[in-house]
């Protein structure tokens, strides 16, 4: 990519002067010709742009600490708001990554543990990344992990009650 | 959100992130070459929040910042935005830094905006020359296709979005390219 370009181009700034701000009337007529823009919109270009947010919301909870999680969201409930977003069925899902119903399903419960393959089918069919499925999953077992570690069975285990001893 | 931005001396591209501002110390009029005072802005603005851009390599310098509101709970606004001072004119350090930030307050309205209202970025390029105005709208025209809405309101909507994000934010995501 050519880095030579001309002085105006790195003028980008956006933003009214200091203090000013819209009036009410603006404002109205703003919305007024959002709502007219958004009557001519197709299906497919609103299908588009909820497919999107649900995209940027996946990667904004795969980046979320897990102190700052507030409602923990499994692959499935991602899933599950894509196929409602495209009005498809989880058969029809399944059978389109060449899966079958029951079968993805179990790894939708997490009887089978998700996986990169699984990751890979799903990044291509919803036009995500493979990868932000997997952190998602990931964040999803450190979230358990947190758990799991503060359980009093695991605090008996100390390597200075071996060596000390 | 991890992005890439581009090390112009280098040209390597590099890691960085989009972090929503809570606790940094944001760009004030005290800090040599900022236009706007981010740091009092982000705290008047309502419904609003401010994002930065960091790099992995020296994430306590601010090389970009925006602030994002939703206007009357529901419209969504590209409040500020603006590129640190080294990131400017033939000297600066990184390109794509405003393209990932512009690209993110996309994506804000397609999570924020509601009802009809989502999709459509609405923003304010206002300088105090009306030549340096027309050389920043004619940017926002040209490089990341904005549209003329009504005085110094533009708007960036759908499809011209999308655009933005698959060149800007989804290299940061792994190979989202589809």
């Amino acid at each position: 990519m050519s880095t030579k370009r001309k002085a105006n181009d790195f003028q980008v700034e956006i933003g009214l002067r200091e203090g000013q701000q819209w009036d009410a009337g603006k404002l109205e007529r703003i919305k007024v010709s959002a709502r007219e823009f958004d009557s001519k919109r197709t299906p497919e270009q609103r299908k588009e742009n909820e497919m999107a947010a649900i995209r940027f919301r996946m990667e904004q909870y795969a980046s979320t600490e897990e102190d700052n999680i507030e409602k923990e969201r499994a692959v499935e409930d991602f899933v599950h708001l894509f196929l409602t977003t495209l009005d498809m069925n989880f058969k029809t899902f399944a059978q389109a990554i060449e899966s079958s119903d029951a079968n993805l399903k179990k790894y939708m419960k997490g009887e089978r543990k998700f996986n990169e393959d699984l990751a890979c089918r799903f990044g291509k069919f919803f036009h995500t990344s493979p990868l932000t499925w997997m952190r998602v999953q990931h964040r999803n077992d450190l979230l358990e992990l947190s758990r799991m570690s503060n359980k009093r069975q695991y605090q008996k285990y100390d390597y200075k009650k071996v060596v000390n001893r | 959100m991890q992005v890439r931005i581009l090390k112009v001396e280098t040209g390597e591209s590099v890691s960085a992130a989009i972090e929503r501002s809570s606790r940094r110390l944001l760009p004030s009029l005290h800090d040599e070459g900022w236009k706007f005072n981010f740091a009092s802005l982000s705290k008047k603005l309502k419904n609003a929040s401010t994002y930065v851009l960091v790099t992995e390599e020296t994430p306590h310098e601010i090389e970009g910042c925006l602030i994002f509101q939703l206007l009357d709970d529901e419209v969504p606004y590209g409040a500020y935005l603006e590129v640190a001072p080294h990131n400017r004119g033939e000297e600066r350090k990184y390109d794509h830094v405003a393209g990932c930030l512009i690209a993110y307050a996309f994506q804000l309205s397609l999570d924020k905006g509601v009802g009809p209202y989502n999709g459509q970025l609405f923003f304010d390029v206002s300088e105090q020359y009306e030549e340096d105005e027309q050389k920043v709208r004619n940017n926002y025209l040209t490089r990341y296709g904005a549209e003329e809405v009504e005085g110094t309101t533009m708007k960036i909507a759908d499809k011209n979005g999308h655009a933005l994000i698959t060149k800007y934010l989804n290299e940061g995501q792994g190979s989202a390219k589809t």
